[in-house]
Order: C-alpha cells, then sequence, then structure tokens
C-alpha cells in the first residue's frame, strides 16, 4: 500500500513538471497572439485540467499495473523458454 | 500569400508547441523509465528525454515549411530515410533498438491528437491546398525526427 502510495505521489510530481511548459505556453500564447475572449481560455485551461488528470491516472495505471503486469509474463515466457517447456 | 518575414516566427511557435507537448507525451515518460530501470548509464536516459522531444519539433517545423513551400512528401522521406539508413550503418548496436523505439515513443496518447489537429487546422486556413499530403504526413515526420536524433546522438557522442 504504501509503495503503491509513493508510485502515485512520484507520478503526480512527474505529471506536473510534464504538464507546465504546455500551459506556460498556452498563457504566453494567450497574451501575446491568441487572446481568445473569456470564456474560450476558461474553458481550454479546464480541458487541459482534465488531460492532465487523464495522464495522470493512465501513468499511476501503467506503472502500477500494467508495467509489472507485463513483465511477469516475460519473464514466465523467458523461464519456460530457457527449461525447455514452453508450450 | 506567404509573407516571407512572418516566416522565422512560425518556426519558432510551431518548435515551441511541439517541443512542450512531445515533453508532455506520457509514452515518452514511459520509455525513458523504462530506459532507466534497464539501462545502467544514467546519462542515456537523461539524454533521451532531451533529444527525443528536441528533434521532434525540428522535424514538425521542417514538415511545415515542407506544406508551406510545397516540397513534395517522397522527397523528404527518401531523405530523411536515406540518412536513418547511413547512420544505422555507423551507429553502436545498443543504440539501433533504441532509436527505432523512440520513434514509436514519441507519437502517444498527447503528441497525436495535438499535431493531427494541429495538421487539420493549418491546412483550412491555406485555403488553396487539399491535398491529403498537406493535411497528413506530420506524424510521419514527428516520429521520423527521433530516429534521426537518437541515431545522430549515438553516432556523435558514444
Amino acid at each position: 500500500m504504501n509503495a503503491e502510495l509513493s508510485i502515485l505521489y512520484d507520478t503526480a510530481v512527474e505529471v506536473s513538471l510534464m504538464v507546465l511548459p504546455v500551459l506556460a505556453f498556452f498563457l504566453l500564447f494567450q497574451f501575446f497572439f491568441l487572446g481568445y475572449p473569456r470564456v474560450t481560455f476558461n474553458r481550454i485551461m479546464v480541458n487541459l485540467l482534465l488531460a492532465t488528470l487523464g495522464i495522470f491516472l493512465f501513468l499511476g495505471g501503467v506503472y502500477m499495473g500494467l508495467m509489472p503486469a507485463a513483465q511477469s509474463i516475460g519473464e514466465y515466457v523467458g523461464s519456460n523458454l530457457q527449461n525447455g517447456t514452453c508450450p | 500569400m506567404v509573407q516571407h518575414g512572418s516566416l522565422p516566427v512560425v518556426a519558432v511557435t510551431v518548435f515551441v508547441f511541439i517541443l512542450v507537448i512531445t515533453m508532455a507525451e506520457p509514452s515518452l515518460a514511459v520509455f525513458t523509465s523504462a530506459v532507466a530501470s534497464v539501462v545502467e548509464n544514467d546519462l542515456i536516459s537523461t539524454y533521451l528525454m532531451m533529444v527525443i522531444p528536441v528533434s521532434a519539433a525540428i522535424l514538425v517545423v521542417v514538415s511545415v515549411f515542407r506544406v508551406l513551400l510545397g516540397i513534395s512528401m517522397k522527397k523528404l522521406l527518401m531523405v530523411g530515410y536515406g540518412a536513418i539508413i547511413v547512420l544505422s550503418l555507423l551507429v553502436p548496436t545498443d543504440f539501433l533498438a533504441l532509436a527505432y523505439d523512440s520513434g514509436g515513443a514519441a507519437a502517444g496518447a498527447l503528441v497525436l491528437p495535438v499535431i493531427l489537429s494541429f495538421g487539420v487546422g493549418m491546412s483550412s486556413v491555406l485555403s488553396d491546398r487539399t491535398d491529403l499530403s498537406d493535411v497528413f504526413g506530420y506524424i510521419a515526420l514527428a516520429t521520423m525526427g527521433p530516429i534521426l536524433g537518437v541515431l545522430l546522438m549515438g553516432v556523435l557522442l558514444f
């Protein structure tokens, strides 16, 4: 449980570091070039937050579930090949 | 129609945009963490984290110029993959697999929709372009870029 919490924490830090440049780019572009109306800009920000949450959930699931599972499948196949017992 | 004074602005904007998007790409995070867990040399995964977004962004800028200047996709692909084949013969074998994998890692769940919509938006404004190769093909170059970049990195640094 504790290990999973620390993976989630690391993932949260990683995702926020990944998304911060995108946020900075949109803010700069909004101020200097695009000049969207306030409503449109707010919608972009909300949807960026949604995408960030999605990346966080995806990466958390991948790191905690899919990657260990795929790795153990690989180990199973590899060890069976080595023993010559692969079906 | 294309004002030449605006080309550097276009190049810088596209470069920074694709750079920040590719750095936020989840597949790339997975790929570099997998590399870091296997390879002892920490430098390699750090370099990959920088080289892949930069090379993808450069090649998307090239792709935008290709559409603006009307250079054919065929020429660009032949030159790019020609260079890739030549570099493949020179690079240390460890980097061969890493390089071709990083091409796939750069076009993931976040980069793909963003670059596709970018292409659709650009071609909808350039109204005289209705050719499909002006709308698509950005992903092709965005995956070619990291292959070239990582191969170059392997040849020059290791």
